[in-house]
C-alpha cells in the first residue's frame, strides 16, 4: 500500500516536469501512454481510491455544500423566505460591522491576541519535542510525554475554572504566594493588561506538550545515520541538535506555521468568552465574542455571516502571503 | 475476494457518512394528523371531543423529570384530552435548539419555557411562525378575564402592533417580585451598629465593617460590600440607583439586560450614565472601591463564590435575588438592609419586577393544526386549580389541603432521601425553573416567597418600593429592533466599561466630561428616542 502511494506521489510529480518539445505525433504517443498509465494506476488502486470516497463526500457536504449559504451575509435572512428567498440588502451587514464603534479595537485585540498567541506558543512544541528527543530512558520518554500532553484533554470551561482558583485576587495559591512573599496581591484576572499573557500562556501549558507530538514524529524519521556520522565527526549534543534534528524538523515546522496564520482572525470564542469580564473588556472583545453578542443572542444570522466571511477573506489573504514567503524562503509551503 | 469485501467495506462506511447528515428533526410539522375538525369546547373539560397529538418543545429545568412521564402532564392528558408529545431539551441547550428550529423553519405546534424575548417574539411574528394568541381569547378564559381585570397586564403582554403572542408567567405575590439587599446583621450586632439609614451611614458601617473585625476571628478577611458581577457588571449599582433618584418611574428594559434607560418625573426616557447625579454615584463606588471596601474580584465572580464567602463569614453587605436561599446555611445572618437615602435626599428599591413576570413564556406556531385546543389547554394554567397544578403538583402526592389552604407534604418539604425541595416537587409539579404559563398568587404559592424571613425583609422596605404596576414592559417593533441593532450594544457596551473604569480607579474621574462627551457622539438621541416610542406606547 505505501508503495501505491508513493507511486501515486511520483506519478503527481512526474507531470509537473517541464516538457520537452515534440512532434505532434510524438505527443499524441506520449499523451496515450500517460492515458495508459493512469488506468494501470487506477485499476491497481482501485480499493483505494474508494476509501477516498467519505472523505470527498464530507468536504462535499460539510464545507462546499454549505458555501452557498455565505450569500446570507448580504440579505437579510427570514427563515421563512429561506437563504435564497430573503431580501437583499447590500453591503449592510458588512457596514453595520465595519461602522461599530469598537471596530478598530475588535481587529487590534484579535489580531494582537492572534499574533501574540502564535509567537509565543509556536517555538514552545519544538524546543518541547527536541528535548524529549534527548531523553535517554524510553520510559521516562514516555512518562514525561504523557505528563506534558495530559492538559489537552481537559475542556475549556474547566481550565478557566483551574485559572480562575489559581489567580483570583481573595485566596487564590499564587495571589497567597505573592502576599506571603511580600508583593502586593494583583488581580490576574481582571486586569486588562494581563488578560493576553494570562490568555497566551495558559495556552502554552495546555498545548505545548499536544502540539510537540508531530515534530516528535518528524524527529523520529531523522535518519540515524546522519547522528552517527556527526557522532563520529565529533560533533556534540547541542551541535547536533542545531545542526541535524533542527533543520531535520523545519519543513514541517514551515507547513504548521503556515496552518497557524490561516487562524489568525479566527480567535477561539469559548476561552475569551469565558474568561472576559467588565474590568478587561478592554483587550478581552473580540470579534467572536462581540457577533456573539451582537448576531447570536439576537439570531441575527446574517450579520455574524458577514463578520465570519470577512474573517475567512482575511485569512485567506494571510496564508496565501505566507505560504508565498515561505517558499521564496525555504522552498517549504503548502502548495 | 479481497477486492469485494474492501468495496462492501467502503460502501457501508459511506452510507454511514450519508446517514449522518439524515434530517432528524423534521418530526415535528409534518406528522400531523390530517383531520383538523375536532370540537373544541369553550368551557368545561375535556377540552377536546376525541383525542388529539401535538408535538411541544419544552426546556427541561434539571429538577423535573421528563415530561413525557410527568405525572403534572398526565393529569393534564387525562382532564383535557389532549396528547402532547414532548421533546425535551436541557435548559443549557435549549436556546441554540429553539433558535435552530425556528431558523431551519421546522417547528412544533407549541414552545413552552420558550424563553423568547419581546424582540425575538416580534421577529417570529412577523415572520408568521408563532401566531396571534388573541384570536383564540374566546378560548382561553382565565387568561382573558386576567387581562380584563388588570390594566398592567394588558399592556404588559401586547405587543406594538396591538395582538398577543405570548403567555406571560404573572405573579401577584410581593416576595417574588421584590429583590433585595441584605446586610450582615451578626456583624452589626457584635459591633453594636445601628442598621444603616443613609449612604453615608452605609459607609460608617462598611469602614467599621473593615476595621473592627466584625467576625472576631482576628484576620482582616472582612469583604464589607459584595458583588454577583460576572456576567450582570452593572450589579455594582444597579440595586443603590434608587438611593440617588434612578428607576424610581421604572427602568426601561426590553430585553432583560440593563439598557441604561430609566424614566424621569417628566415622563421622558433617560440615558443615565451621564447625569449629574450617577456621576456623584460613581465617586462613591469609587471611593469604596479605593478604600478596600469593594470586594475586588466583584466583576469577576459568579453567585456560587459569592455564596462561598458569604458562607465563610467574610461578607457584609451584599445584593442579590429575592430572598436568602441562595446563601445556604449562612443566611440567618443577613437581614434586609433599610432602603438608603442618598445625597440628594432619594429613598427609593427598584430592583422589581412587574406583574407580568415574564413574557415569552408559551407560544403555539403556525405549524400548529389546533390552536383553539391548544390555547385552551396553556389557558387552564391561569386557573387556580392550574396553577397548583403547575407549582405544587398532585393533591394527596406532593400537596394537601388544610383549612382551604395549600400545603406540601412532607415528603417534600423534607424529602426522606435528602432531596432538595424543588427536586422533590419537580417529580410531581413542573414549576421549579419558572417560566410557565401560570398566575401565581399568594394563596397558591408555597415558594420561598411564603417564608417569614422573605415577608420580614418586604416589610422593611415597602414604603419605598417602586410599584409594580409602575415597572415598564416596552416592547419594540421589528423595524426598532433593527435600528437598534446597528448600535444600541456599542452604547450599553461604551458606557458600562467606562463607568467599570472609574467605579475601580482605572480611570479617573477628570475624565468624566470627555466620556460624555463622546458619548453625545454616540447615536444616544436616536437610542433614547426609540425607548421613548417604546415606552409611550406601553403608557398607551
Amino acid at each position: 500500500m505505501v508503495k501505491m502511494l508513493n507511486g501515486a506521489v511520483g506519478f503527481f510529480k512526474k507531470q509537473k516536469d517541464p516538457k520537452p518539445i515534440m512532434s505532434r505525433e510524438e505527443k499524441r504517443a506520449v499523451n496515450a501512454l500517460k492515458r495508459r498509465r493512469i488506468r494501470t494506476k487506477l485499476n491497481q488502486s482501485k480499493g483505494l481510491y474508494v476509501f477516498l470516497i467519505p472523505a470527498i463526500l464530507y468536504f462535499l457536504v460539510f464545507c462546499y455544500l454549505p458555501m452557498y449559504g455565505v450569500q446570507i451575509a448580504f440579505k437579510y435572512y427570514s427563515p421563512i423566505e429561506g437563504i435564497w428567498g430573503s431580501q437583499w440588502t447590500g453591503m449592510k451587514n458588512l457596514n453595520r460591522f465595519f461602522d461599530s464603534y469598537y471596530f478598530w479595537r475588535l481587529i487590534r485585540n484579535t489580531v494582537g491576541l492572534s499574533l501574540y498567541n502564535l509567537i509565543v506558543s509556536f517555538p514552545f512544541p519544538i524546543l518541547l519535542a527536541l528535548i524529549f528527543n534527548e531523553v535517554q530512558s524510553p520510559k521516562m520518554k514516555k512518562v514525561v510525554q504523557t505528563i506534558s500532553y495530559a492538559p489537552h484533554f481537559i475542556s475549556v470551561v474547566v481550565l478557566v475554572g483551574i485559572l480562575n482558583l489559581f489567580f483570583n485576587q481573595g485566596n487564590g495559591l499564587i495571589n497567597v504566594l505573592l502576599a506571603k512573599m511580600g508583593f502586593e496581591k494583583f488581580g490576574f484576572l481582571t486586569s486588562a493588561a494581563a488578560f493576553p499573557s494570562m490568555y497566551v500562556w495558559s495556552g502554552v501549558w495546555q498545548n505545548a506538550g499536544w502540539n510537540s507530538i508531530i515534530y516528535i514524529a518528524a524527529l523520529a524519521s531523522i535518519d540515524p545515520q546522519l547522528h552517527e556520522a556527526a557522532q563520529i565527526d565529533g560533533a556534540s549534543r547541542l551541535q547536533r541538535i542545531l545542526h541535524i534534528n533542527l533543520p531535520g524538523i523545519l519543513p514541517t515546522a514551515i507547513i504548521m506555521f503556515i496552518l497557524d496564520i490561516g487562524q489568525v482572525m479566527n480567535m477561539g470564542f469559548e476561552k475569551v468568552f469565558l474568561m472576559q469580564n467588565a474590568q478587561n473588556t478592554e483587550t478581552s472583545q473580540v470579534i467572536s465574542t462581540f457577533v456573539y453578542e451582537a448576531g447570536l443572542i439576537n439570531s441575527d444570522y446574517g450579520f455574524s455571516t458577514a463578520i465570519g466571511l470577512f474573517n475567512n477573506v482575511i485569512n485567506i489573504i494571510l496564508l496565501l502571503v505566507v505560504n508565498k514567503l515561505a517558499k521564496k524562503i525555504s522552498g517549504t509551503s503548502l502548495f | 475476494m479481497k477486492k469485494l469485501l474492501t468495496m462492501f467495506l467502503a460502501a457501508i462506511m459511506l452510507l454511514g457518512t450519508m446517514a449522518g447528515c439524515g434530517d432528524t428533526a423534521s418530526s415535528g410539522a409534518s406528522a400531523q394528523a390530517q383531520d383538523t375538525s375536532v370540537n373544541v369546547s369553550q368551557d368545561g373539560m375535556p377540552i377536546v371531543d376525541e383525542p388529539i397529538t401535538l408535538h411541544g418543545l419544552v426546556a427541561l429545568n434539571a429538577n423535573v423529570t421528563d415530561w413525557n412521564e410527568h405525572p403534572a402532564l398526565k393529569r393534564m392528558e387525562e382532564l383535557t384530552g389532549i396528547h402532547i408529545e414532548w421533546e425535551c431539551v436541557p435548559d443549557e441547550g435549549f436556546t441554540e435548539k429553539r433558535n435552530l428550529l425556528f431558523a431551519s423553519n421546522t417547528l412544533p405546534d407549541i414552545i413552552v419555557r420558550a424563553k423568547l424575548s419581546p424582540q425575538e417574539e416580534m421577529k417570529y411574528a412577523a415572520n408568521g411562525q408563532i401566531i396571534a394568541l388573541d384570536d383564540y381569547f374566546d378560548y382561553a378564559p382565565n387568561l382573558k378575564a386576567l387581562i380584563d381585570s388588570d390594566e398592567a397586564i394588558r399592556k404588559g403582554i401586547t405587543m406594538p402592533d396591538g395582538h398577543v403572542y405570548s403567555c406571560p408567567q404573572l405573579n401577584k405575590t410581593e416576595g417574588n417580585l421584590i429583590h433585595h439587599y441584605w446586610i450582615n446583621k451578626t456583624w452589626l450586632d457584635n459591633l453594636g451598629l445601628e442598621e444603616p439609614t443613609t449612604i453615608d451611614e452605609l459607609y460608617d458601617v462598611l469602614i467599621a465593617f473593615r476595621d473592627q473585625d466584625p467576625n472576631g476571628n482576628g484576620q482582616k478577611d472582612e469583604i464589607p460590600y459584595c458583588v454577583v458581577g460576572k456576567d450582570y457588571p452593572h450589579r455594582m449599582f444597579y440595586d443603590l440607583l434608587g438611593s440617588w433618584g434612578f428607576g424610581v418611574n421604572g427602568i426601561v428594559n426590553s430585553d432583560y439586560s440593563f439598557s441604561w434607560l430609566d424614566i424621569d418625573d417628566n415622563g421622558k426616557v433617560r440615558f443615565i450614565g451621564r447625569e449629574e447625579k450617577f456621576k456623584n454615584m460613581v465617586e462613591f463606588l469609587n471611593k469604596l472601591w479605593e478604600e478596600g471596601l469593594t470586594d475586588k474580584e466583584s466583576y469577576s465572580q459568579d453567585q456560587t463564590q459569592v455564596a462561598a464567602k458569604v458562607n465563610a463569614d467574610q461578607v457584609g453587605f451584599v445584593a442579590r435575588a429575592q430572598n436568602t436561599q441562595w446563601m445556604g446555611a449562612a443566611a440567618e445572618n443577613y437581614v434586609q438592609c433599610p432602603v438608603l437615602e442618598g445625597p440628594y435626599g432619594d429613598r427609593a428599591l427598584i430592583d422589581v419586577e412587574s406583574n407580568v413576570q415574564m413574557t415569552g413564556v408559551a407560544v403555539i406556531t403556525s405549524a400548529n393544526k389546533y390552536p383553539e385546543a391548544t390555547m385552551r389547554w396553556l389557558d387552564y394554567f391561569y386557573s387556580e386549580e392550574g396553577t397548583v397544578l403547575c407549582r405544587l403538583g398532585i393533591e394527596g402526592e406532593s400537596y394537601e389541603v388544610v383549612d382551604g389552604k395549600y400545603q406540601l407534604l412532607d415528603n417534600i418539604t423534607n424529602n426522606p432521601d435528602g432531596l432538595t425541595l424543588d427536586q422533590a416537587l419537580g417529580q410531581w409539579a413542573i414549576y421549579p425553573g419558572g417560566y410557565l404559563p401560570q398566575y401565581v398568587t399568594d394563596e397558591v404559592d408555597q415558594s420561598a416567597a411564603q417564608l417569614p424571613e422573605t415577608k420580614a425583609a418586604n416589610d422593611v422596605v415597602r414604603d419605598y418600593v417602586v410599584p409594580f404596576e409602575k415597572v415598564p414592559r416596552v416592547k419594540l417593533t421589528e423595524e426598532e429592533s433593527i435600528k437598534l441593532g446597528t448600535y444600541a450594544q456599542d452604547i450599553v457596551n461604551y458606557a458600562t466599561e467606562n463607568v467599570v473604569q472609574f467605579i475601580t480607579g482605572e480611570k479617573s474621574l477628570d475624565e468624566w466630561d470627555a466620556y460624555v462627551e463622546e458619548l453625545n457622539n454616540m447615536p444616544v438621541e436616536d437610542y433614547i428616542q426609540i425607548n421613548q416610542d417604546a415606552y409611550d406606547r406601553w403608557l398607551a
